[in-house]
């Protein structure tokens, strides 16, 4: 089923939506989720979560690709969950840290979201500059955590043509990042 | 968490916020295949594996007749301007070529803090690795790949070289010298940008002999 019908789907508050949002990106959603949390498990709780935002968020949403509106929520939740499961794992002082941190003043929100900004703006100028092969291998390595092999394999490269590449994309990032006084 | 593993998380998250049509471009992306005939792309190779032999043949004979001291040209060493694979073919059989065989990459010093030159044959995966070179050698390969041409999409050679910094650095002569271009510690997989100029091949031959 084509996005703009399962949005419709959403929109009318029917259910069906979540069926065929699963149908059409669930595999994608929970190789996602499963690549960075390493567990079936906690990686379908996510997709879950996932449909239960998406069905929150729209209306009012109307997104364009409801594939990549879905990953960016999946991607969410899932490293929101790995964090808390890293901070429960971790106890003794590393939990008594974090608590802490809660205290640490944070930068004001304003000057956060500014900063947010910057880097967002910076990262979409660095995107666009990449050759699409580069492009493809960071976000597939990045965005959907894929491994080195998935991605060889899916754009029938070598694993060293991919390894390079990603070398080479970080290193023009990090010079990126360094000449607008970013991270 | 440190600073810099927080800073990481950070960026980690920041790239969920990409545009949207990056994330979809990632998944629906098909790499440019060729659309050349599969009979002519084998056509292609034959005749590229009967001129680079022939090109061997033609070198040997020289080599011969330079070892049997015909220096009419006053040349000493064989002209190898035209083709790094010529060179590096027949320095394979060349009984007066000096190099080291490895059986694999694995095997490669990357950190051994002299300059070599390594390459590997097409279907086979060893490495062959030159002698140290002088610091005036590798001079004269670097000038050689700075005064390039542009390759032609299609050609490519039939032995991957590389340069060694002996620090970790890697590079290849068939490539725009940039730090993106630059390996660290690995013999990179590559397609062909440049052809360095005849004096890269001209060096080569004479770290080789």
């Amino acid at each position: 089923m084509e996005d703009h019908k399962i949005v419709d789907l959403y929109w009318a508050r029917n259910e069906q939506g979540i069926a065929e949002s699963d149908l059409k990106y669930g595999k994608i959603l929970r190789s996602l989720s499963f690549s960075l949390l390493s567990s079936r498990e906690d990686a379908e709780e996510c997709v879950n979560d996932t449909y239960l935002d998406a069905w929150n968020a729209m209306p009012t949403a109307r997104p364009t690709y409801l594939g990549a509106f879905l990953s960016k929520i999946t991607r969410r939740i899932s490293i929101d969950r790995f964090r808390a499961d890293h901070r429960q794992k971790r106890g003794g002082m590393g939990m008594i840290l974090e608590e802490l941190s809660d205290c640490i003043p944070s930068p004001d929100s304003v000057e956060r979201e500014y900063e947010n900004k910057r880097l967002t703006n910076a990262l979409e100028a660095f995107l666009s500059g990449q050759t699409p092969e580069r492009r493809v291998i960071f976000v597939r390595r990045y965005f959907y955590s894929q491994s080195v092999g998935e991605i060889a394999s899916a754009l029938g490269l070598s694993e060293s043509k991919v390894k390079v590449t990603l070398y080479r994309v970080r290193e023009a990032l990090r010079r990126e990042l360094e000449e607008q006084d970013l991270l | 968490m440190n600073d810099r593993m927080q800073k990481c998380e950070y960026l980690f998250r920041e790239i969920g916020n990409i545009h949207d049509r990056w994330v979809v471009e990632a998944l629906t992306y098909k790499p440019r295949r060729s659309t050349f005939p599969r009979v002519l792309m084998i056509a292609a190779c034959i005749a590229l594996t009967v001129s680079l032999s022939v090109a061997s043949l033609i070198v040997g004979m020289k080599q011969h007749s330079h070892t049997a001291g015909n220096t009419a040209n006053g040349e000493d060493a064989p002209n190898f301007a035209h083709s790094l694979d010529a060179l590096l073919l027949d320095c394979k059989t060349n009984p007066n070529a000096s190099y080291t065989v490895l059986s694999s990459s694995a095997e490669l010093d990357y950190f051994s803090s002299e300059v070599r030159v390594a390459w590997q044959y097409a279907d086979s995966s060893a490495v062959y690795v030159s002698r140290a070179l002088t610091e005036s050698q590798t001079q004269r390969l670097e000038k050689g790949i700075q005064n390039s041409t542009n390759a032609i999409s299609s050609e490519q050679p039939a032995c991957k070289v590389w340069i060694l910094y002996g620090d970790g650095r890697v590079i290849s002569p068939y490539l725009h010298p940039s730090i993106g271009n630059t390996g660290e510690s690995e013999l990179f997989d590559y397609n062909i940008e440049i052809i360095p100029d005849a004096d890269f091949s001209s060096c080569l031959s004479e770290i080789l002999y």
